[in-house]
């Protein structure tokens, strides 16, 4: 867990995604009810970021590479590549 | 079990020994460039419809009747032709592929499937299943093909359409079946086979987005991410094709593994060992893709706080700019 009280959010977040959920609705509350204090600053900066994540868009096809390459494969070990494409029948080109 | 890429390798070349070499030639080419060489296992050899039918014969319940290993490599290659032929034609009618001799092989490969399979499947029970998984298949493809024309028509209710595309991925199981009496299981199969089929195109929809609205062709996918509950977006007005980034892709994969676990409990009814592990880990996969997703989705939304480890200034959403390197874009 890092120690930069806006990563922790992030990290949170990425491990629970009722808190992501939360963050959209309310980011000083949900904050809070996880016991992280965050500055104004910092806090604003979350605003900023939460504020509309539905409507951010993505290249798709980048977008599940990303999702292979930094975060399938880190939670599957070496065999990531292989489960996504035995899933998929698709192997996401290599840059 | 036999190497289906070599079995398949093999019998291609001696089928089309008798072909014009140019026109094996044009065979080839379309093999080597086209996604029906997938079908031959190149990338995906243990696909379900090539192992189902060696699980059943591995079965003594479904084993009944002569043949062994060469029953076995008939109903593959029979399997394989029929599925070439349909693909062919499909790839002609989507102008994937350039009209020519290829169409002849393609309705020889057809008649090759029904010879084969002859040999080992006399009975009319085994026929009647044959044209209609045909029919289906042939009839499917128009429909579904009307249906993705439209943005918005493809919906729930028609992905029922993807399994009936699907259906001739059921021969081989169903000469085995009806060789072996086994006409109860073969329904349970069937339905397996059909639920299986939406849950892959649902996945294959998903990773060939970008190409189907680019040819016009709105699939159950596109219309859920494009113009479903995160809003509608005009995928040909952004810097290539773009999609909104909600809940859209979770909702997809909730609903492939709602088809892969009605496909298990299908599967479960014939006690069919290796297929309820293989739909096991399909699922077990599916939901570890789930979770991948969604850190990717918060990476993504929180690039600019993970950038700068926490600190710094981030800038405003109206600002940023397109990332040049993987093209993602903040509306």
């Amino acid at each position: 867990v890092p120690d930069d009280a806006l990563l922790k959010v992030v990290f949170r977040a990425m491990k629970d995604e009722g808190f992501f959920k939360r963050l959209e609705k309310d980011p000083a509350a949900t904050v809070r009810e996880a016991g992280i204090k965050l500055s104004e600053q910092e806090l604003e900066h979350l605003r900023e970021a939460m504020k509309s994540p539905s409507t951010v868009t993505v290249y798709l096809p980048d977008f599940l590479r990303e999702v292979h390459q930094k975060h399938l494969l880190g939670g599957l070990g070496d065999d990531g590549w292989v489960s996504l494409a035995w899933v998929v029948g698709f192997k996401p080109r290599k840059d | 079990m036999p190497d289906l890429q070599r079995l398949i390798e093999t019998r291609l070349a001696r089928h089309l020994r008798r072909a014009p070499a140019v026109v094996a030639a044009e065979v080839y080419e379309y093999l080597a460039r086209s996604t029906a060489g997938a079908a031959a296992g190149r990338n995906n050899p243990e696909r379900f419809w090539s192992l189902l039918p060696r699980w059943l014969l591995e079965d003594a319940r479904f084993a009944a009747g002569p043949g062994g290993a060469a029953r076995l490599n008939d109903i593959l290659w029979a399997q394989y032709c029929l599925v070439l032929f349909v693909r062919i034609h499909d790839d002609l009618f989507d102008q994937q592929a350039a009209p020519g001799a290829i169409v002849f092989v393609a309705d020889q490969l057809l008649l090759e499937s029904e010879t084969t399979l002859a040999k080992h499947a006399p009975d009319h029970a085994f026929w009647r299943i044959f044209r209609a998984t045909v029919s289906t298949t042939l009839a499917g493809i128009l429909k579904a093909d009307a249906l993705q024309r439209q943005p918005g028509a493809m919906n729930a209710k028609a992905l029922r359409l993807h399994a009936e595309v699907s259906s001739i991925f059921k021969v081989g199981a169903a000469a085995i079946c009806v060789g072996a009496g086994r006409m109860r299981e073969f329904r349970h199969i069937s339905r397996c086979a059909d639920e299986l089929a939406i849950a892959e195109q649902l996945l294959d929809d998903l990773f060939d987005i970008e190409e189907d609205v680019a040819r016009g062709r709105y699939t159950f996918v596109a219309n859920q991410l494009c113009t479903g509950r995160d809003g509608a977006i005009d995928l040909h007005s952004g810097p290539g094709h773009q999609v909104p980034f909600g809940d859209g892709i979770a909702a997809v994969l909730h609903r492939a593994t709602q088809h892969v676990t009605r496909a298990r409990r299908a599967i479960d009814r014939v006690g069919l060992a290796p297929a309820m592990r293989y739909l096991d880990a399909f699922k077990r996969r599916l939901e570890q893709l789930r979770p991948a997703i969604h850190r990717a989705r918060v990476a993504h939304v929180f690039r600019d706080i993970i950038a700068t480890g926490g600190r710094g200034m981030v800038p405003s959403a109206s600002k940023r700019a397109p990332s040049a390197g993987n093209r993602h874009v903040a509306s």
